[in-house]
């Protein structure tokens, strides 16, 4: 039985006689669906842009000549010790001890795009393991799985952070720490609920009828099933993690002064604010933007991958 | 245990199952979960399917057969009973064990749009069987694969596309290249055709028809259609809320059907043949298919029987040979229907068929 | 000879998707006179559904040209409002799945009395009544009780039932069913459409019944039309569908179908042993063609085992191919080609003469 002839050579024929309009696979319909988004475009656009600053934060250093913790006393605060406005020196203006405003927020946009992708990544990575473990094997293991998700979501936010840090001291490893520990969970439960509907998804029932083992549906079936998913998740974390982060650093919980921080920039700020608006403007809005720029590429992922109420049409 | 004796000419049985239950649960609760009642999806069935033929499995919604099939091929552990395949006792096999089975025992699904995972190349769907069995790799699966799409039919240069590429009448050739990967003994097609249009239809049940002969395969096949069980089967059996009630060759099935509800789906099957159509009488069973969880005593089907007596809802008929019926023909009913007895006659005594039952208070969960 | 209730001229539907203009509906035509069954056959992308929705007014988002006169009334330009107040008085629509179609938070009686009012100024009470009368004509027993249900609290053959109930409660002159009974199990189907037959005839409405089961029209309609490809290919009144088709899809679906085995001019239906020689069915090769890129000339024509060059550049209209001018098929072949079985094919291949191309015939010859 090694070679088998064409059942029908009519039959063969199938595939040349109309039907077939372009022969595109899901993830290439996607990217597709992505490529045509305005929005995502522009969101896109100023996220390259907002890196490539961090990336280039000794760039901005050199080229304007002001590393990030050097205080111009005399040349960036006025007679009265206030902070200078923007002006040809100082691009973005001056801080309350006379550093350069300007490095100071490239400086910071690398602690925010860091922690936020590491954090949103570890995150996903975790909720996605015990979503799918609570998930497929269900029973005990779900229920053990779930009442734990639900401990950590239950967790006092803010009461736990200033717990941990006054203990331990503050950090940005521990930052990350932190901000995974409270945002796998809801990871977790949106990945149980999706695998949980997948068990039961015939092209799994086939898997079993074929002799697949528990690990390797998980892997081969159930995983690439949840990627979509996984990946709007993602990138709707990231802004969530960095605005998480500058909270931290706003309430001084997160990383030591004098490290250049958006979160942190704007605690100072807040006092200085009638006097030096700029101060609060240029590492408010970079924040504000750099938030904005994901949510709408999370939101844009998700109508590329998951596109519902497209269905213009009945099928007949 | 007797039931489902061999017909004249066929071989030994390749697939026996003896009595099998299969029960669902249902629980509620919150920290403990108890039950509170059991969907009984297949309540003792007995059935032997030979090599070679084509045992053909036909019911309504709630018969059955569906939870029947995925217990023959052991996707589903059995409540209680013997399924026997090959001369071994498979019921209580353990998963590992059970792995070395599917390359003798496999199964076609019925939907083709769920039955593939849409983020699998069609290629990798295929080769699934020969990689976890370990059989062929790298250059040799795709050969393989290759293979097996030319013969169902499909162009092997699509090897990389994803199932949402191909329309549904492809997809379920894909489903049929899986289920062949590994050269199976016998196939449970689970209503292969129910989702596709008609002019696919036939192709399909060509295919099936010309693998059967070219690779000596055993099918049985399950479908609500009676029309295609009828043009595929070499013998039918008939499901009705978890039990058989009647077994027979198709012609036969066909020609004298005993059992009151056989009568009722042949004569309910819409003939595409107006003159026919127009001189047929019809028996309408009263009210809709009741609920597996809480089925009728006694005889199943006697809140709907038109011919049901006192008899009928105390004690539960026995899947037997009747009067005058061949060898193999078999039915679980106290007064099957005879040759002259027009059935639609009694239906029609006793109303349109809907409010009126036999009886009980009529409609065992109709609601 | 009574007026046409509706008539449609040219209707045509586009859709605009991503890959270009998806032309659903492709220039239909047709009468239906008051009081008929029309039955409307296709498979899949054929636009039967569509074009019934169109007439309505439910498609959103499309293009549509052509005209649907209702009692003289152009349905298609008028305003919403307007449409609006001839939908559900009027014409009235039961759909496939009634589950989806009936609001699932609202009680049955609710819903049935809200429509009523809706179009017509009856108190509460008055519409209840009416409600329950409607209920208990389709069938459903004890009304009463029963109004005040939850759709869920239905089976599938009682929502149905339902449905029709709702859909008839304004005495509509002209009732659409959409695929009525495909989700149904076939007792329950034959219930529904025994049901239909005898309300049509009792109210006198016209019905358009919209399936892709030969079977359902031949029991039900008075005339068919055979949709293709957004087109509709033939019509004809219900004998001469069955057993003189003109058009090569008709014929194709009719012989494709395994229920047909047995009939006059088809394959011979199983013999008593069973099957044991399995007769293979006569599918139509190929697949219905894209609606985007549709192909030139007749849209059948890559499927037609009897094409000619005519029919790859030019696309036929329907013409008559009777004398009266009850039967009108769009195909280039001449009226006597009609007909099913070996004869009929003679006729066809001879009248398509030197015309034809040699792989199709190929085609046919190995099935």
């Amino acid at each position: 039985m090694a070679t088998g002839e064409p059942v029908l050579a009519m039959e063969r024929a199938d595939l040349e006689l109309g039907g077939e309009v372009a022969a595109r696979g899901p993830w290439r319909l996607a990217w597709e669906r992505l490529r045509r988004d305005r929005a995502a475009i522009a969101a896109t656009a100023f996220i390259v842009f907002i890196s490539l600053v961090a990336i280039g934060a000794p760039l901005v250093a050199h080229l304007t000549g002001h590393p990030p913790d050097a205080q111009y006393r005399d040349t960036g605060l006025s007679i009265n010790g206030i902070p200078v406005g923007p002006n040809r020196t100082f691009l973005f203006g001056t801080d309350e001890l006379g550093r350069d405003v300007l490095v100071r927020v490239a400086y910071g946009a690398r602690i925010s795009l860091l922690v936020g992708a590491v954090a949103s990544g570890l995150a996903v990575l975790v909720g996605i393991a015990v979503g799918m473990c609570a998930g497929y094997f269900g029973a005990a293991v779900d229920t053990l799985l779930s009442r734990f998700m639900d401990v950590i979501l239950s967790f006092p936010l803010l009461l736990f952070a200033i717990a941990l840090v006054t203990v331990v001291g503050p950090s940005l490893p521990l930052s990350v720490a932190i901000i995974v520990f409270f945002s796998w969970a809801p990871v977790g439960r949106v990945v149980r609920g999706q695998v949980l509907s997948l068990r039961e998804k015939e092209f799994v029932e086939a898997a079993r009828s074929v002799g697949a083992s528990d690990l390797r549906i998980l892997a081969v079936d159930i995983l690439p099933n949840l990627a979509a998913q996984i990946i709007v998740y993602a990138t709707l974390l990231v802004p969530l993690s960095i605005v998480f982060e500058a909270t931290l650093s706003f309430l001084g919980l997160g990383v030591v002064p004098p490290t250049a921080e958006w979160g942190s920039m704007l605690a100072e700020a807040v006092s200085y604010y009638q006097v030096a608006w700029w101060y609060v403007a240029f590492p408010g809005a970079a924040l504000l933007f750099t938030t904005l720029a994901f949510n709408i590429l999370g939101d844009s992922v998700r109508d590329a991958v998951d596109p519902r109420g497209e269905r213009m049409f009945v099928r007949g | 245990m007797g039931s489902g004796v061999t017909p004249a000419g066929t071989g030994p049985a390749l697939l026996r199952l003896e009595e099998v239950v299969k029960h669902f649960p249902i629980r509620r609760g919150i920290v403990f979960r108890r039950e509170v009642g059991r969907v009984r999806a297949v309540d003792g069935v007995s059935l032997e399917v030979h090599q070679g033929e084509t045992l053909g499995l036909v019911g309504e919604t709630g018969c059955g057969k569906s939870t029947l099939a995925r217990c023959m091929t052991r996707l589903y552990d059995l409540t209680s009973g013997r399924v026997v395949f090959d001369g071994h006792d498979i019921s209580r096999l353990p998963q590992r064990q059970l792995r070395r089975l599917r390359t003798d025992l496999q199964m076609i699904f019925q939907d083709p749009y769920s039955s593939l995972n849409p983020r699998r190349r069609v290629g990798s769907i295929i080769g699934d069987p020969l990689a976890i069995h370990g059989v062929a790799d790298g250059a040799e699966r795709q050969r393989r694969v290759q293979e097996l799409m030319v013969q169902v039919g499909l162009n092997p240069e699509h090897y990389n596309r994803f199932p949402a590429e191909f329309s549904g009448g492809q997809r379920q050739r894909i489903g049929i290249a899986r289920a062949l990967a590994l050269h199976p003994r016998l196939v449970v097609c689970d209503e292969p055709v129910s989702a596709l249009d008609v002019s696919i239809q036939a192709q399909i049940l060509n295919l099936l028809a010309d693998l059967q002969e070219r690779l000596g395969l055993t099918y049985v096949f399950i479908a609500h259609d009676l029309s295609v069980v009828r043009h595929v089967s070499t013998r039918i059996a008939v499901m009705y809320l978890g039990k058989i009630v009647e077994v027979a060759t198709a012609g036969d099935l066909f020609a004298r059907p005993r059992h009151p509800y056989t009568c009722a789906l042949l004569s309910a099957i819409p003939v595409p043949d107006p003159d026919l159509a127009d001189r047929r009488s019809r028996v309408l069973l009263a009210g809709d298919v009741p609920s597996p969880v809480d089925p009728p005593a006694g005889c199943r089907f006697h809140p709907r029987c038109p011919k049901a007596r006192e008899r009928c809802r105390l004690e539960e008929p026995r899947l037997e040979r009747r009067n005058g019926d061949p060898e193999g023909h078999v039915t679980a009913c106290h007064y099957p229907v005879g040759p002259d007895e027009d059935l639609a006659r009694a239906a029609g005594a006793r109303g349109d068929g809907i409010g009126d039952a036999v009886g009980t208070g009529g409609q065992h969960g109709d609601r | 000879m009574s007026a046409a209730l509706l008539q449609v001229r040219d209707l045509r539907v586009t859709f605009s998707t991503p890959d270009g203009p998806l032309q659903a509906v492709r220039g239909v035509d047709f009468d239906l006179p008051a009081g008929t069954v029309m039955g409307v056959v296709g498979e899949s992308g054929s636009g039967k559904s569509v074009t019934m929705l169109t007439v309505l007014g439910l498609t959103q988002g499309a293009q549509v040209s052509g005209q649907a006169l209702f009692e003289g009334r152009d349905l298609l330009a008028m305003s919403a409002a307007e449409q609006r107040k001839v939908r559900g008085a009027r014409i009235a629509m039961v759909f496939q799945d009634p589950l989806s179609s009936l609001h699932p938070h609202y009680r049955v009686g609710w819903q049935i009395a809200e429509m009523i009012r809706a179009h017509e100024p009856v108190s509460r009470a008055e519409a209840r009544r009416r409600a329950v009368e409607l209920l208990a004509m389709v069938g459903i027993p004890q009304p009463q009780r029963r109004i005040d249900d939850y759709p869920h609290q239905f089976s599938g053959g009682m929502r149905q039932r339902v449905m029709i109930a709702m859909a008839l409660a304004l005495r509509p002159r002209l009732l659409i069913a959409d695929e009525p009974t495909t989700a149904l199990d076939v007792t329950v189907q034959s219930q529904i459409l025994d049901l239909l037959r005898r309300l049509q005839a009792e109210l006198g409405m016209a019905v358009i019944i919209v399936t892709h089961d030969l079977g359902v029209i031949a029991e039900m309609a008075h005339e068919v039309l055979v949709m293709y490809a957004g087109q509709v290919v033939e019509r004809a009144p219900r004998r001469a569908i069955y057993y003189r088709p003109h058009h090569p899809y008709t014929r194709g679906l009719l012989e494709s179908l395994p229920a047909r085995t047995g009939l006059p001019g088809t394959l011979p239906a199983p013999g008593r042993a069973g099957s044991a020689q399995r007769q293979r069915l006569r599918p139509i090769a190929g697949q219905p063609p894209s609606l985007i890129r549709v192909p030139p000339g007749c849209p059948f024509h890559p499927r037609c085992p009897f094409v000619m060059d005519v029919c790859r550049r030019e696309p036929p209209r329907l013409r008559p191919v009777d004398v009266n001018g009850s039967h009108e098929s769009a195909c280039w072949l001449p009226p006597e080609a009609v007909g099913l079985g070996a004869e009929a094919d003679a006729r066809r291949r001879a009248a398509a003469g030197s015309g034809r191309i040699q792989p199709a015939e190929a085609g046919w010859g190995a099935a």
